[in-house]
């Protein structure tokens, strides 16, 4: 039985879906109509009881979460592609602090510039101007942090691509294409050498490649 | 010295996951008080520590961390034969604890921290913002009664860091932000409560923090 990822077309699930093309793991997708409201249907919230994408299903195994599930992913299949979570604990321990800053640093306000930039007028909800700039704001201070860091380390977590870069991709691409902020990244030398470097790997080019939204 | 610093703050939250963990596993370490009333966390000698001026940091020899649920997966890990086992015995009960961990911070962190900030924090707090946390937080506790009603712990069976994790947002909601009854009014929630705040390595960070 191969491993299924449910709601590819959307940003959380393509983190999943590039570490699992990283570590060339075979899989599955399962598209997932949220526009249909699907992943507020039983059937839906038994894989994933908060009704968010996305899913996994791997055999028996059940798994949510995208950042749980690539740590799922680049521990199982260690011994093949590349190591994504560095080669000694104390490699990790940087994996995780990066990881860690992703989810609770840098994705909130991106989430917020996503929601209101990109997808108000499709939810139904009225585009927040203030929080919109406070949000590039934020945004932006975080990425000075991240500007001062990478002129002194190739990638987020050491001299080796690692999970803590690759949990970047989905959203950042909003930002540099549909959002309309790529100056963020573009003013920024060492964040732009970074973000060309990880956005130009193949296995994000497939991911993109395959699993767009359709347009 | 060859015992781990923690930067930060007994009271204040995130630096209490670390604590936490480092009490449950019986490992030693030394807290060098970073003071949050006079913003020493945004002053530049501890943003060479911490470049998001955030507590809580560590600093274990040559290794420098923070994020405090990566310092703590990072001492689960490196002491995973002592004290209390926190990350399962097996790869996918530990990507359970990790799914379980996430959740912590994607969903129960992100409405808690705002409402504790306005409600414990803020004199004149978001009357409507409050109100709408409160209503997210219920849809997220729901979520929790059911899957603890299944499982003792969030993980399954044992106390993990997915449970730690939680403690001590659920420390302010039990107290000064006042919305016990959220906990007390949900059976396997309240269950769960009154367990893991029986454990002596929660008895022994309230002692520290003497409230």
């Amino acid at each position: 039985m191969v491993l299924k990822v449910y709601g590819p077309h959307f940003a959380s699930p393509k983190r999943a879906l590039v570490t699992l093309i990283e570590k060339g793991v075979p899989f599955e997708t399962v598209p997932v109509d949220l526009m249909k409201g699907e992943h507020k249907q039983p059937a839906y919230l038994a894989l994933q009881p908060f009704g968010t994408v996305p899913a996994v299903v791997d055999g028996d195994y059940k798994i949510f979460e995208s950042r749980a599930v690539m740590r799922y992913v680049a521990e199982k299949y260690r011994s093949q592609g590349p190591d994504l979570l560095g080669k000694t604990v104390e490699d990790r321990g940087q994996v995780e602090q990066w990881l860690d800053v992703e989810a609770t640093t840098f994705h909130p306000p991106l989430l917020n510039l996503t929601l209101h930039i990109m997808f108000a007028s499709v939810m139904g909800f009225p585009s927040d101007e203030k929080l919109i700039k406070e949000s590039e704001e934020k945004l932006s201070a975080v990425l000075d942090v991240y500007e001062a860091h990478l002129s002194k380390s190739k990638y987020l977590a050491g001299d080796f691509v690692s999970l803590a870069d690759l949990a970047h991709l989905p959203f950042t691409d909003y930002l540099v294409g549909p959002i309309g902020k790529a100056y963020m990244i573009k003013d920024r030398k060492h964040v732009s050498a970074w973000w060309d470097d990880i956005s130009s790997r193949p296995a994000w080019k497939e991911t993109l490649e395959k699993y767009s939204f359709p347009a | 010295n060859m015992v781990v610093k923690l930067f930060g703050q007994i009271k204040a939250g995130n630096p209490q996951r670390v604590l936490l963990c480092f009490l449950e596993k019986g490992i030693e370490f030394e807290v060098i008080h970073v003071d949050l009333n006079t913003f020493e966390q945004k002053k530049p000698e501890y943003l060479l520590r911490q470049p998001f001026g955030q507590v809580p940091a560590i600093e274990d020899g040559d290794l420098k961390l923070f994020e405090s649920r990566a310092i703590s997966r990072y001492y689960a890990t490196k002491y995973a034969d002592q004290g209390t086992d926190l990350l399962g015995k097996t790869l996918e009960q530990r990507a359970i604890v990790e799914q379980w961990m996430e959740v912590e911070a994607n969903y129960f962190n992100v409405v808690v921290l705002p409402l504790v900030i306005n409600i414990v924090f803020t004199p004149k707090f978001d009357v409507a913002l409050v109100e709408e946390l409160k209503v997210k937080l219920d849809k997220v506790l729901d979520v929790y009664e059911n899957q603890l009603a299944m499982n003792r712990y969030l993980a399954g069976a044992e106390f993990s860091l997915a449970d730690l994790t939680h403690m001590p947002g659920m420390r302010y909601i039990m107290n000064e932000a006042g919305l016990g009854s959220m906990i007390t009014s949900r059976e396997n929630v309240n269950r769960w409560w009154n367990e893991m705040s029986a454990r002596p390595a929660w008895k022994k960070l309230m002692e520290m923090a003497a409230y």
